[in-house]
């Protein structure tokens, strides 16, 4: 008695006792695993970087450091213009969406998504099949009088990354507008504002944290970039290339890939602090949506209508181009390819390689992603210590893929693991894809986590229950939806990966999105174009079936 | 069935102290009410108790046994939360079994208890519903089944009442009562609403700002209230700041130029002094009453008629506000607003005490005329 009283008056920790707790067992392997494969490896390029800069025997280049910042102003110089032109676009859609109830507005935001499940190079070239020298809407603004403009360089760069990041920013800024509460609105309407001084004044400042958070999302997206710059930069290089370029090429210096990924982790990990503020913000955590209020006035819906017709539209040429350039011939200078044909089709489908590696990549990291992510976003929420950790879990979120490509490959070139080694294996194509992609889905985790009261938990310990068998039987159940959410994100991010797998991927495991970038860079547009379909719908398919299975458990409990 | 004993036990939160000093016992088979505005740690008393806080000092004992480094799991009690916390994703059955299943009670048995358990709070027909198919006051006791099937030594209840609208929640009440009565199980209640621990309770626990004020049984706290705030908080009541003087047996109670006599009480007071008195206890006449107690002149500045009282207001010639009761508004006198009358207090229904720190911040709002309790 003595001594428990005596304990008890150094204070003790909660819930702590002697006996194994499985849990923090996995928590630690999950831990174990970030700090691995994506702390170490940024941790060293930092300090590789260190060391070349101050290596007497083997000085920098004097030019080194003004052309790296010149590269640095194309990078943020293209991101904010992409940042400004897609939030332009995206506010006032969403509003018109939200608002205004145009009819078939499921269905346009719908296709406008369709950018979710294709990897982000699939635009950049179909504005080469679409305004390229020889493209089908360059021939016919030309036929009208109206001159072709340059597409290769920041012209095309903006469009090609307007066409594919505009619906982050306009889910994010839907998301928002359903959190604005109706009588707020009501409030301003009965006072006698109308509907544009609603908007300006009480509806855009409210979700101006939502705002922020897609042109953040668009600007990080927009930076780490390495697919359309590659295909449609032309002579306007941004540091994602540099780095990539001086990786891959023998004639690069192996210095800059180094020191460009230090420097972008500097750069983008200053945004880390305020990127997590703004995501808190915008989470959505109670379950009950406030009702929006949405406005008759029947001459702004028809506007709404036409406007968004013609903008989804717009966003749909992409698609539209790669499905005819993948069943033509050749198609240059005309309106439609010479001649139709299946061979684009029985070609990518003779490549088996790419397909299958593609799905056993989907069929090991998904898995590993959603463990990673219910470990993580568990820790986060049992230990509020460790809430530290969840910085980590983000850095992916800023950081481009080609710097954790690089990084993973500078700390592990040369391991063998199991007697396999590393970097000429599949292992690092599944761990940088997965640390890649587990940014991502940490964010539905903890969404959903936040979803279930703490009391839950306490009440199954108070009738006895171990931690594991409180997250086995209270905790996991009530998670379900929310792993199947996760597992369609992560099963679409995976799949359409390219930055961070161009940089690692081992002899042998060329994965769809870089057979795709290297037949279109090539020039075989029609090839990469069928291979670009076939994977809009593998994933286009296997979200729908794991919507199917979701809806139907969902409607048997 | 369990004796609680918690000795100078102090929670703190890095540098913020929710609860200070805390020393209370509850005997075998009483239900005791912690009582307090929110923020006065009277949750986290009970979480403590529960083991899902831990203990910055002090120790609390359920029958003897120190409890302080025992987690959750191994404490034996049975919590009822404020938003029920029943598990979404079992029916109403696996819910109340739940308990059971950890502690590996054979399926017969099993059955047999969760029976008994919904039987007890008139559940028995609804344990294949799922959660979402009950509403608030039916999940509440399908919380309440869940902790008591387990046959926990002591019954925690935190705030169990507060989602349920007002007539669900008399109902509630009463049968959380009776289950406990007839259990005889200790039980402690937390709740921030006076008038439900006065009903429920065998004793209350007055907390405020991380502190016991006073404890004893309802009407202990609301005759004899020992400091300001709990004679504001425990019904409604009229304060006034006071300066006292002991004459011949009484006390003389000048209240901002008011005078009062009151009857003395143990430990003398003089000096500066908070004094109390309940509305009922004001009776009101259209001319000053001879029966020799102290008699209020002013004027009725508000009245509501609430059918079997009629409450107001009469503001004194000093401009000190009173606010009474007319019981029985049909057989009595009621003024008119703006009338001149008379309220008369008898001097033994004057409560007062020395004023102590704590009960300064009351006094001020009683100076600036904001009303309070």
């Amino acid at each position: 008695m003595a001594t428990a009283t005596a304990r008890a008056e150094g204070g003790s920790a909660r819930a702590r006792r002697p006996r194994f707790d499985p849990l923090k067992a996995l928590y630690l392997v999950a831990a174990i695993y970030v700090v691995a494969f994506l702390v170490f490896p940024l941790a060293k390029v930092l300090f590789e970087t260190a060391g070349l800069l101050f290596n007497a025997e083997r000085p920098l280049p004097e030019t080194l450091i003004p052309y790296m910042m010149r590269i640095t102003w194309n990078s943020i110089r293209l991101a904010l213009i992409t940042t400004v032109v897609c939030v332009a676009i995206a506010l006032p859609l969403a509003i018109a969406i939200a608002k205004l109830r145009p009819p078939f507005r499921t269905g346009w935001t719908v296709l406008l998504t369709l950018p979710f499940i294709t990897p982000p190079f699939i635009s950049s070239f179909a504005v080469i099949i679409l305004f390229g020298r020889s493209g089908v809407l360059t021939q016919l603004m030309e036929m009208v009088g109206i001159p072709g403009f340059p597409i290769y360089g920041l012209n095309g760069l903006v469009l090609t990354q307007v066409l594919h990041l505009t619906p982050y920013a306009l889910l994010l800024i839907l998301a928002g507008l359903q959190t604005v509460p109706k009588h707020t609105e009501e409030a301003a309407l009965s006072m006698g504002e109308g509907f544009f001084g609603t908007m300006r004044r009480i509806v855009v400042p409210y979700i101006y944290p939502h705002i922020l958070a897609g042109a953040v999302l668009v600007f990080l997206s927009s930076i780490g970039d390495v697919g359309a710059p590659l295909l449609i930069g032309g002579n306007y290089r941004v540091l994602p290339v540099e780095i990539y370029s001086n990786f891959v090429s023998f004639l690069g210096d192996d210095r800059i890939p180094v020191i460009f990924s230090a420097w972008i982790i500097l750069i983008t990990a200053f945004m880390l602090f305020f990127v997590k503020r703004l995501l808190d913000k915008t989470e959505v955590k109670h379950k009950a949506r406030t009702e929006t209020f949405t406005y008759d006035v029947p001459w702004l819906r028809r506007a709404a209508t036409v406007v968004l017709t013609l903008v989804t539209a717009f966003f749909m040429l992409p698609y539209v181009a790669i499905v005819i350039s993948s069943l033509g011939t050749v198609w240059a200078s005309k309106l439609l390819p010479n001649a139709f044909t299946l061979a684009n089709y029985q070609r990518a489908l003779g490549d088996t390689q790419p397909i299958l590696n593609s799905m056993f990549l989907v069929a090991v990291i998904t898995p590993l992603c959603l463990f990673l992510a219910v470990m993580l976003g568990h820790m986060l929420r049992a230990m509020p210590k460790l809430r530290w950790f969840d910085y980590f879990t983000l850095l992916p979120f800023v950081i481009p893929g080609v710097v954790i490509g690089v990084g993973i490959i500078r700390a592990y070139s040369g391991v063998t693991l199991f007697g396999v080694d590393f970097t000429a294996s599949a292992l690092v194509l599944v761990t940088a894809v997965s640390i890649r992609r587990l940014a991502q889905t940490m964010r539905v985790m903890t969404a959903g986590y936040a979803r279930i009261d703490q009391s839950q938990e306490e009440a199954s310990w108070s009738l006895g229950a171990s931690n594991a068998r409180t997250f086995t039987r209270v905790v996991l159940p009530q998670m379900r939806p929310v792993l199947f959410a996760g597992a369609v994100i992560a099963i679409t991010k995976v799949i359409t990966e390219l930055g961070a797998t161009l940089l690692v991927y081992p002899p042998g495991w060329r994965t769809m999105p870089v057979y795709i970038f290297f037949y279109v860079s090539e020039g075989q547009i029609a090839r990469g174009s069928a291979m670009g379909v076939l994977l809009i719908l593998l994933v286009g398919v296997g979200t729908a079936v794991a919507n199917l299975i979701s809806k139907s458990r969902r409607a048997a409990t | 069935m369990a004796e609680i004993r918690i000795e100078h036990v102090e929670k703190r939160f890095g540098n913020v102290v929710a609860v200070h000093d805390l020393t209370l016992t509850i005997a075998q088979g009483e239900l005791v009410s912690l009582l307090g505005p929110s923020g006065c740690g009277k949750t986290t008393t009970l979480r403590m108790l529960a083991g899902l806080e831990s203990i910055t000092a002090g120790t609390m004992r359920i029958d003897g046994q120190v409890i302080n480094d025992l987690p959750p799991q191994d404490r034996n009690v049975g919590i009822v939360f404020q938003d029920y916390a029943i598990f979404q994703t079992m029916s109403v059955e696996r819910n109340v079994a739940y308990g059971l299943e950890v502690r590996r009670v054979p399926v017969d048995e099993r059955r047999r208890r969760v029976g008994e358990a919904l039987e007890l709070v008139g559940l028995e027909a609804l344990g294949k519903r799922m959660p979402s198919q009950l509403s608030g006051g039916q999940l509440q006791r399908v919380a309440l089944a869940r902790a008591l099937v387990i046959r926990p030594r002591v019954l925690l209840l935190d705030e169990p009442l507060s989602n349920l609208d007002a007539a669900l929640r008399q109902n509630l009440r009463k049968q959380i009562r009776t289950i406990q009565r007839e259990l005889g199980i200790t039980a402690i209640f937390v709740t921030h609403d006076q008038e439900e621990a006065m009903s429920i309770s065998d004793r209350i626990a007055v907390m405020n700002t991380a502190k016991m004020i006073q404890h004893g049984t309802p009407k202990e706290i609301y005759e004899g209230p020992r400091t300001a705030f709990v004679a504001a908080f425990i019904g409604k009541t009229n304060l006034l700041a006071a300066r006292a003087s002991v004459t011949a047996g009484e006390t003389r109670l000048d209240a901002g130029g008011l005078p009062l006599v009151a009857r003395s009480r143990d430990g003398v007071v003089s000096g500066e002094v908070w004094a109390s008195v309940r509305p009922q206890d004001l009776r009101i006449t259209a001319e000053p009453a001879a029966d020799g107690g102290n008699v209020i002149p002013g004027r009725v500045s508000y009245l509501e008629y609430l059918g079997s009282l009629v409450r107001g207001e009469l503001v004194s010639d000093a401009g000190t506000p009173f606010l009474f009761e007319v019981p029985n508004p049909q057989h009595a006198f009621v003024p008119g607003v703006g009338d001149r009358a008379y309220a008369s207090v008898a001097p033994q229904a004057i409560t007062f005490g020395r004023v102590e720190e704590e009960d300064r911040p009351i006094l001020e709002l009683v100076r600036q005329q904001v009303p309070v309790g």
